[in-house]
């Protein structure tokens, strides 16, 4: 755990029916802090995505965010699918335009922080594209700016580039990186890419499979930007890949 | 490196379109242009092998198209009368289908349980033909009115289906994109329903349209006023002027078409987005 404050509290237990999902999960996340929430897919990290962004109501418990149950209309939150999720509808500029509107912030603002996220991402030019004319590399791209376009107290990220092939997904996960580090927020990426995790992460959050339980805490104190061949890299992919069982 | 990479593939797809379109389209439009010429030749040669009083040629058409267009028919009505009283009677049904079928689609695509309680009260006023409803509006409605009650029947069904079914069929990503940020229930109403079912409302204003088409020319023929290509038609057709008839029939289809192709480019136009747009 990093000095700065508890700012995100989650305890909660979450049933489908019959079915306990998550089995009375409780961790914390500290002001700025990127998380990396790792579990074998079909382990209800989603679910967890979805409860933090209060897409789903919890069973049993809660989210609160600076001691206040999560809630949409009063905190900034942002979610990063990893399914397409750009409006089609709509241009690159006006996609990422979505949580400022839906915020009511005024128009120079919101205009200004446009731009700021469109020469943040690299998409200048692209402006006025359409999402069927550009790649899925940008798409991701458009869909991180409109997360970070609004000051938001908590980003999800939900296997975002899971879909993207190997050495795209690397340059996001550079750039999400560089984002983060300029814009200062608080990060809760989903995972069950080990690598990813450690790549990202200031601290891992290992799930156990249904019902899921937290299996460990990992802080990973790795100098950035971090190096896939570094023993300590090495060392700890192999403690990772032992917690996760079988597999890896 | 990765951007450049992604400027020229966006480049070449943006660019190929507009190019090879251009030509595309000049060469379509050169292939429709032969394909109604050789329909008028084929009438042409059919007349000359029948050779029938009961036949008019293109040529005997034409002339009573220009006849009609200039001196009207046996009321004194010219055909433009005839075609604007046609139009109008099918612009007020029309709109009144839009403004009827698209808020009911949208109200019970949203709200599950009405139309799940009303259906059977609802649907089988759907399979009634609005040409069924020809004898009961004699008695009833007269004029104007029953014009454009016949011809609301026939848009509002195909509108109002396309538009409720369209509802469930909304990304439910899209939505939550916006739930996450803290939208409310109408704003995703209208940034996010209702632009996700757009297309699928124009789709159902093009049926519609069709139908109101058809709907406007038997209406016509059941009488009630002296206008309209519908009523021109069963005028000659108690002369037996043939001539005349045809002009009608070839009214309806031009205009019909014309109007169609209106749709489309609106379609066209607003769903630039659509990497396919629906023919």
């Amino acid at each position: 755990m990093r000095a700065g404050g508890e700012k995100v509290l989650v305890d909660v237990t979450q049933r489908f029916g019959d079915l306990v999902v998550l089995d009375r999960l409780r961790f914390s996340i500290a002001a700025n802090e990127f998380v990396c929430v790792l579990g074998k897919s079909g382990c209800g990290k989603t679910t967890v995505a979805n409860l933090l962004a209060g897409l789903l109501p919890c069973s049993e418990g809660a989210v609160t965010i600076d001691g206040v149950s999560a809630d949409p209309r009063r905190h900034e939150l942002a979610f990063v699918f990893q399914e397409p999720s750009l409006w089609p509808w709509r241009t690159v500029r006006d996609n990422i335009r979505i949580g400022l509107e839906i915020k009511r912030v005024p128009a120079p603002e919101l205009e200004r922080r446009v731009a700021d996220m469109i020469e943040l991402v690299g998409l200048r030019g692209f402006e006025t594209y359409y999402p069927y004319q550009i790649s899925g590399g940008m798409k991701q791209r458009v869909a991180i700016a409109r997360a970070f376009a609004v000051d938001a107290d908590l980003i999800l990220m939900d296997e975002p580039f899971a879909a993207l092939d190997e050495q795209t997904r690397h340059g996001m996960q550079a750039e999400v990186l560089r984002i983060w580090e300029r814009k200062k927020t608080t990060v809760v990426f989903v995972t069950h890419n080990l690598e990813e995790a450690i790549y990202l992460a200031e601290r891992i959050i290992v799930l156990t499979e249904k019902p899921t339980r937290i299996k460990a805490s990992l802080d990973v104190e790795l100098p950035r930007p971090r190096d896939y061949a570094h023993p300590g890299f090495i060392a700890l992919r192999k403690r990772l890949g032992e917690l996760m069982g079988s597999a890896w | 490196m990765k951007v450049e990479a992604d400027v020229l593939e966006v480049a070449r797809a943006a660019s190929v379109p507009a190019t090879a379109g251009r030509g595309r389209s000049l060469r379509v439009l050169l292939h429709n242009a032969v394909a109604a010429l050789a329909v008028l030749a084929a009438w042409q040669v059919a007349t000359w092998v029948v050779r029938s009083v009961f036949f008019p040629s293109p040529w005997q058409v034409a002339r009573a198209l220009v006849d009609l267009g200039l001196n009207g028919d046996v009321a004194g009505h010219t055909l433009l009368t005839h075609m604007w009283w046609s139009m109008a009677r099918l612009a007020a049904g029309f709109l009144m289908g839009v403004l009827l079928g698209v808020p009911l689609g949208l109200l019970m695509g949203l709200y599950k349980p009405l139309y799940a309680g009303t259906r059977a009260a609802l649907e089988p006023f759907r399979f009634i033909p609005p040409i069924a409803w020809i004898p009961l509006t004699i008695v009833l409605l007269s004029g104007f009115s029953r014009y454009v009650f016949l011809i609301w029947l026939g848009a509002f069904f195909p509108i109002f289906v396309a538009t409720l079914v369209g509802v469930p069929r909304v990304e439910p990503i899209h939505k939550n994109v916006a739930k996450v940020h803290g939208a409310g229930r109408w704003y995703i109403l209208r940034k996010v329903v209702i632009p996700s079912i757009l297309p699928d409302i124009l789709g159902g204003m093009r049926v519609g349209m069709g139908t109101a088409w058809m709907t406007i020319v038997a209406a016509e023929m059941s009488g009630g006023e002296t206008t309209g290509l519908g009523r021109m038609m069963v005028n000659y057709a108690e002369l037996i002027r043939i001539p005349e008839i045809v002009v009608g029939m070839i009214l309806i289809g031009a205009l019909g078409f014309a109007m169609n192709e209106v749709l489309l480019r609106i379609e066209q136009r607003l769903f630039r987005w659509r990497w396919e747009v629906t023919l």
